[in-house]
């Protein structure tokens, strides 16, 4: 353990290491801000690393990696873009932060958050590589579906206000979620006379980009002026968002508990960031006291997206390194530069190359580190954004958008779905309907119908199987106190009035 | 009129180098610009990486100033790049890595038009074919294959229905005369190889040398039966499906092709420049530390090889389009 933590070490202190590494992060930040570019940018840097030491691309892949979802967190809070799709929960309150002109307030929470997020992921990774046979072995299909039953019910307390529009917004997301090539049924659904275009379902990057910015900027050219209200911002100074950063130790539940949805959510293959972010900030909003001030600009809903996608990566890392599985579209460029290098994935890369897993663990956390001062140095300056007028933000903003649906798959057809669900979103904002529950429909309900399809194709059409395991029952436990908690809390509220 | 004989002779010699000058030109200046290489899966996976190094020792080859430019074309589980490169411009300029069995059983199994015609593309150079191991967990109630006949039922992991995957596990369920119940949904090898470790299905094919199930072979995963004529390198003890009596080979075949129509000299270039590039230091240097296991060939192999694959899939065809609506 300690000879190669000492070899890791030594090799970050090469000056051409550290170079390679902040090259990593500057380039991470800058392409994770823009929406749909990362992963194209990510996959040219693996290219570049032909020929280089094992080390040095790891250093490089790193820097690139761990810097992105800070990236994309600015866009999420200045402009309602989000600049990786696992940076969407940031526009429920990061956004609204901006509009009441604390943008650098909302950068700075945003940077801290990641950061911390980053390191208490980077020491489970060490923490459960013993245990991550025993965690992948242990979820199949029925663990799995219970799981997103669980995810499913926290709809109910991420509705805020309205649950009917709120079930009704879940049931449109989980409806949009069936288009597509079902793999279990071997037919293709709702493809609108295209066989090839929406076999994959709807592309997730322009869909949230239609979702949450094309959507945003028809409001703000109804609203007119400016992004901040009245034109106001408070001005943060160049080390003001360093108070942003400080205001993230209030909040240390939160953080730790999305840092711990972000970790379980990378180690499980299938889950994601996006899931994640989404699952972390509906359970803040359950646990919250304050719910009513979600979607307003609560820096809790920032704290609960930003540290679940940047402790996902440590999560994640597990059974990248372990089984060869990428848990998100990075890590499998991060596969791919490991199979480049001649670095092969399975039980034995942790005692061979313990070196390599430093490298990484080390590479994610400085770079988290040098993105997230970034950030908040440039806070102020970036938040200067919100007070230019419309007239010239929402033109840029919207070439941004429709050019990062593009970029994704360049495919022109996307940026046709960008559009739609652009309309959609400003429906939904506009007749009250939630987002946060459409989306979380979205992304949880073909993967409950797979989960349960498949779970049913192993036990030969036996329900019995959902019952019978002992994940499946804590896991069916916690759902139904899940169910009871409003009416627990409701009951011990009038005992104590 | 010797003069006007004269004339017209030198004319027409005129004639003919004007026309026969810029294409003998045209010949020896291909490619004098850059050469992309379409990926139809995401950047990271063997198609991605196998791509990414051929092109790396492809720039040695070709004029300086040419790039060779790998892209990826993802969907659809590969039928978006397969429709793409079939309406690309003919010119050379634009090729695929392909996975060509499964490119042509796709294309064989839909009972509606997919928008290509595998035996239509110019077939480049052959990448190499990886076949296919079945495989049981270690710690699994099956050890061999007769103990997978024996079984009253038996499930096969797959990706989804019609896919590569399951057609191979649906042709050797068949041969060896073993149940076929399938659970799909597994996003390729990464999902699938702890899934069988779990026990959420019987068997896995896939092939025994390949770089994802090496390190697995001995310890968590005991290959039954490779479905070859020749033993797999990593597995020498595990009985091919000729030695048991079962008359099926069934493989991965990697190909590099373009659109249909290339012309012929610049499809000879392009081959050339492939097979080069295949056979260059830098490449096997890399194909030994991945441990990828892949013997190259011309464009020709590519076409035979699918010969064989469109009689294999002509004969079960009924039984498999049957098999894939029942689920």
């Amino acid at each position: 353990m300690w000879e190669p933590l000492l070899q890791a070490m030594g090799m970050l202190g090469e000056p051409m290491n550290l170079l390679v590494l902040a090259v990593g992060a500057v380039s991470g930040l800058i392409l994770g801000a823009l929406p749909g570019l990362f992963l194209a940018g990510l996959t040219i840097g693996m290219t570049f690393t032909f020929g280089w030491d094992a080390e040095t691309a790891m250093f490089l892949m790193a820097g690139m990696m761990g810097a992105a979802t800070e990236g994309g967190s600015v866009p999420a809070i200045l402009l309602n873009i989000p600049g990786e799709a696992p940076n969407a929960a940031t526009c429920f309150d990061g956004h609204p932060m901006a509009r009441r002109g604390e943008a650098g307030r909302a950068v700075g929470l945003a940077a801290a958050s990641s950061f911390l997020g980053a390191v208490v992921g980077m020491c489970f990774l060490m923490i459960l590589i013993p245990f991550v046979k025993i965690i992948v072995l242990s979820f199949g299909p029925p663990e799995f579906f219970m799981l997103v039953v669980f995810g499913l019910l926290t709809v109910a307390y991420a509705a805020r206000g309205n649950m009917l529009k709120g079930l009704v917004s879940a049931g449109i997301g989980v409806l949009l979620s069936l288009i597509g090539f079902s793999p279990v049924h071997g037919v293709l659904r709702f493809n609108f006379g295209s066989d090839n275009y929406l076999w994959d379902g709807i592309p997730l990057v322009p869909f949230f980009i239609g979702l949450f910015a094309i959507a945003e900027l028809v409001n703000h050219v109804l609203r007119g002026e400016t992004i901040a209200e009245g034109g106001e911002r408070i001005k943060v100074g160049l080390f003001g968002a360093f108070r942003g950063f400080l205001e993230v130790f209030h909040y240390k539940a939160t953080l730790v508990r999305s840092a711990a949805i972000g970790i379980l959510a990378g180690i499980i293959p299938g889950i994601g960031g996006v899931l994640a972010n989404f699952l972390s900030y509906s359970m803040t909003v359950q646990f919250s006291k304050n719910r009513e001030q979600f979607g307003t600009g609560n820096p809790e809903g920032i704290i609960a997206s930003e540290a679940s996608n940047d402790a996902k990566d440590g999560g994640a890392l597990l059974p990248t390194i372990i089984f060869g599985i990428p848990g998100s579209a990075g890590m499998a460029v991060l596969l791919g530069a490991f199979i480049l290098h001649g670095l092969q994935p399975g039980f034995f890369f942790v005692r061979e190359h313990m070196e390599i897993v430093f490298v990484l663990i080390f590479g994610f956390v400085i770079s988290n580190f040098l993105a997230s001062l970034m950030a908040a140095f440039g806070a102020d300056i970036l938040a200067r954004v919100t007070t230019l007028r419309v007239g010239y933000v929402v033109p840029a903003a919207f070439l941004l958008s429709v050019g990062g649906a593009y970029a994704a798959r360049e495919n022109v057809w996307d940026i046709g779905i960008a559009i739609a669900a652009g309309i959609l979103g400003f429906a939904f904002n506009r007749f009250g309907f939630s987002l946060v529950t459409l989306v979380i429909g979205f992304l949880l309900g073909v993967r409950a119908e797979l989960s349960f399809v498949q779970s049913l194709q192993i036990s030969a059409g036996s329900y019995a199987i959902f019952v019978t395991r002992p994940v499946t029952i804590v896991l069916m436990i916690l759902s139904i106190l899940m169910l009871c908690l409003p009416w627990l809390s409701s009951r011990r509220g009038k005992a104590s009035s | 009129m010797r003069n006007l004989t004269t004339g017209i002779l030198l004319g027409a010699l005129a004639l003919g180098l004007a026309v026969s000058l810029p294409l003998s030109q045209a010949r020896a200046e291909f490619p004098d610009r850059n050469i992309t290489i379409i990926v139809p899966f995401s950047p990271g996976g063997g198609y991605d990486g196998i791509a990414r190094a051929v092109a790396r020792s492809m720039k040695s080859y070709v004029p300086k100033g040419v790039n060779i430019i790998v892209k990826n074309v993802t969907g659809a589980a590969g039928r978006r790049a397969s429709v793409f490169m079939y309406r690309a411009k003919p010119d050379g300029y634009t090729i695929a890595h392909f996975q060509a069995s499964g490119m042509l059983g796709d294309q064989m199994l839909s009972e509606t038009p997919v928008g290509f015609e595998t035996s239509k593309f110019t077939w480049l150079a052959r990448v190499g074919a990886d076949p296919f191991g079945l495989h049981v967990s270690a710690k699994g109630p099956h050890k061999s294959v007769e103990d997978l006949q024996k079984a009253e039922r038996v499930t096969w992991g797959v990706e989804g229905i019609g896919v590569g995957r399951w057609m191979g596990s649906f042709l050797a369920a068949k041969a060896f005369g073993i149940d076929f119940h399938v659970v799909a949904g597994y996003r390729g090898t990464g999902e699938s190889l702890p899934a069988l470790l779990r026990g959420d299905f019987d068997v896995w094919a896939q092939p025994i040398d390949h770089n994802s199930v090496i390190s697995y072979l001995g310890t968590d995963l005991r290959p039954v039966a490779q479905l070859d004529k020749k033993r797999a390198l990593n597995a020498p003890d595990v009985k091919t499906s000729y030695e048991m009596g079962y008359d099926l080979y069934f493989s991965d075949l990697r190909a590099f092709g373009g659109p249909p129509g290339i012309p012929e000299d610049r499809a000879k270039i392009l081959e050339d420049l492939l097979l080069k590039s295949m056979r260059d230091k830098l490449y096997i240097d890399w194909k030994k530390q991945s441990g990828t296991v892949l013997v190259e060939g011309p464009g020709s192999a590519v076409a035979q090889d699918l010969k064989y694959y469109e009689s294999l899939f002509a004969a079960n065809l009924e039984e498999m389009r049957k098999a894939a609506k029942a689920k």
